[in-house]
């Protein structure tokens, strides 16, 4: 097989500044002093290895660090230590809503992603159409984004994406919503990613969904990876984590 | 849906962070958002474009009337000069505020697809200055009305024009991701910009500084653009040689500094956006 994301341990750090100042003066006095700040280990050391052709699955708790994994992998963010290096072209679905614009129609936020996702220019056309058609939204297309549902930004988004069809897909969190015939067309849709080579790397919490879609399930807890191998071994090691975590919080509380 | 299966294998390896340099169309993007900028401002309102233009002739009509009549300003072809200043300024206000606010006003689409960030500081420009195009038709309009003849040292206009783009984009480039980092830039910039209203030669001339304060338009470079500006265009006069030249100086040197900074501190934006 042949590695198309390459991650040697990669250690990313976020600095957040605390903020509690409850009275004047101590926010007058603040300025004085320096700020402090929290540091949030995002990710520690982390090395993971994508092959062509596959579809990984994310998983492990809120803030464990998946999603700032994905964001290394896109080049949105810069790892404070150690290397990525990814072959082959991109596409990122990060997040919900793609931050399309809801004062512009639905065409016009196609087209302005197309863009910026670098269509080429002879099938820019073509592809919005086909971006427009495969989220069900032909009827929709001159209305403006904000009188439509969430449901059908998350559609219009994806459908963006893979518009782009490019040689890896990036995507968090986007299959918790949409209804059941859309689930149905994407599911379509990753098995035809799949025959044709093409690499898929998922964040999701959906538990069902990772095991019945992915070759390999990544588990992380607290910026690390934990485990990492066939869906079902690595989704029942995540269920004990999480309950091994209510048990103690339980066990404190009671 | 496209065909072809990927030939992965060929393709070389590269840092995920250099990506979006690869893959946009750089100046169909800028020109995207600049019109869809242009296009949301004036979504909402009845009189749309038309705001772009009232909103200079209004202001332009209040300084001539408190300048002419309360300050008893007199400066030969007074109308003209004050046109001119007021579309000049409102070019670098418009522009270096959207400029300097940009990264942090696309946070939404900047945290979550990779693109070329810079790309988003000119389409704010280019979206202040398609006002400015327009600004700049009233004012030939207007120098043509009131019967202002041009010479040959308005060919020089069009520098002081490249002069004034290149200083705005400098001061955007250079505090845009400074502002993602420490909001008080945006503050700042704002009491900058009231202040430098007052320290330029808009409503006034340069002649009307006492000589201790003329330091105040030599070192301000807005005011020098505005300065040479009016000699060729309103009077018809070259500007010195050696001003033109330092003026060029100084705007050049800030729009580089502009890039170095921008350079350095892009990759980093994304952790606080």
């Amino acid at each position: 097989m042949v590695a198309v994301i390459e991650m040697e341990n990669v250690y990313k750090t976020f600095q957040i500044p605390h903020e509690v100042h409850t009275t004047l003066a101590e926010r007058v006095l603040s300025i004085l002093r320096p700020m402090s700040y929290e540091r949030l280990e995002a990710l520690c050391g982390v090395s993971v290895t994508i092959e062509q052709g596959e579809f990984v699955g994310l998983i492990g708790r809120n803030g464990s660090g998946k999603s700032t994994l994905l964001k290394l992998m896109a080049g949105l963010l810069v790892p404070d230590s150690g290397t990525c290096r990814i072959r082959g072209t991109m596409c990122e679905l990060l997040e919900l809503g793609l931050g399309f614009n809801p004062e512009l129609t639905v065409r016009e936020n196609v087209a302005l992603y197309a863009s910026i996702l670098g269509y080429p220019r002879s099938e820019l056309d073509s592809r919005i159409e086909g971006a427009i058609g495969f989220a069900d939204l032909e009827r929709f297309k001159d209305v403006k984004l904000k009188s439509l549902s969430t449901g059908m930004h998350i559609r219009l988004g994806f459908a963006t994406a893979l518009q782009a069809d490019s040689d890896i897909l990036l995507l968090d969190e986007i299959l918790a919503v949409g209804d059941g015939e859309f689930q149905e067309k994407c599911i379509g849709t990753f098995h035809d990613q799949k025959r044709r080579g093409k690499t898929i790397v998922l964040v999701s919490h959906d538990l069902t969904q990772v095991e019945t879609f992915c070759d390999r399930v990544i588990l992380f807890d607290q910026g690390k990876v934990v485990d990492s191998g066939p869906p079902r071994a690595i989704i029942s090691h995540y269920q004990e984590l999480l309950s091994g975590g209510r048990k103690k919080t339980g066990s404190t509380a009671g | 849906m496209p065909t072809g299966a990927p030939n992965v294998v060929d393709k070389p390896w590269v840092d995920p962070s250099t990506r979006s340099r690869q893959r946009s169309n750089y100046s169909s993007l800028i020109l995207q958002f600049a019109l869809k900028d242009f296009k949301i401002r004036y979504t909402h309102s009845v009189l749309g474009y038309t705001w772009s233009v009232i909103n200079p002739v209004i202001f332009f009509g209040l300084y001539y009337i408190v300048a002419t009549n309360f300050l008893a300003v007199k400066i030969p072809k007074y109308p003209a000069f004050l046109l001119l200043s007021v579309v000049l300024w409102n070019f670098f206000f418009e522009g270096s505020s959207r400029g300097v606010g940009s990264l942090l006003g696309r946070a939404d689409v900047l945290s979550k697809m990779v693109m070329p960030r810079e790309v988003v500081v000119y389409s704010a420009l280019l979206s202040a200055g398609l006002t400015f195009v327009i600004n700049l038709l009233v004012l030939l309009l207007l120098l043509w009305a009131t019967g202002t003849e041009m010479t040959s040292a308005a060919l020089f206009f069009p520098f002081m024009l490249a002069n004034l783009i290149a200083l705005t984009l400098g001061v955007s480039l250079l505090l845009a991701p400074i502002y993602v980092r420490f909001h008080d830039i945006g503050y700042l910039w704002n009491i900058v910009l009231q202040v430098g209203f007052w320290m330029t030669p808009i409503l006034y001339s340069e002649l009307n500084v006492p000589e201790r304060w003329r330091w105040i338009v030599w070192w301000n470079p807005v005011a020098r653009i505005l300065v040479d500006s009016r000699r060729c265009l309103v009077y018809g006069l070259y500007p010195g040689m050696r001003g033109f030249l330092l003026t060029t100086l100084y705007s050049v040197g800030i729009l580089l500094i502009g890039v170095f900074v921008f350079r350095r501190l892009q990759a980093k934006v994304a952790d606080y956006l």
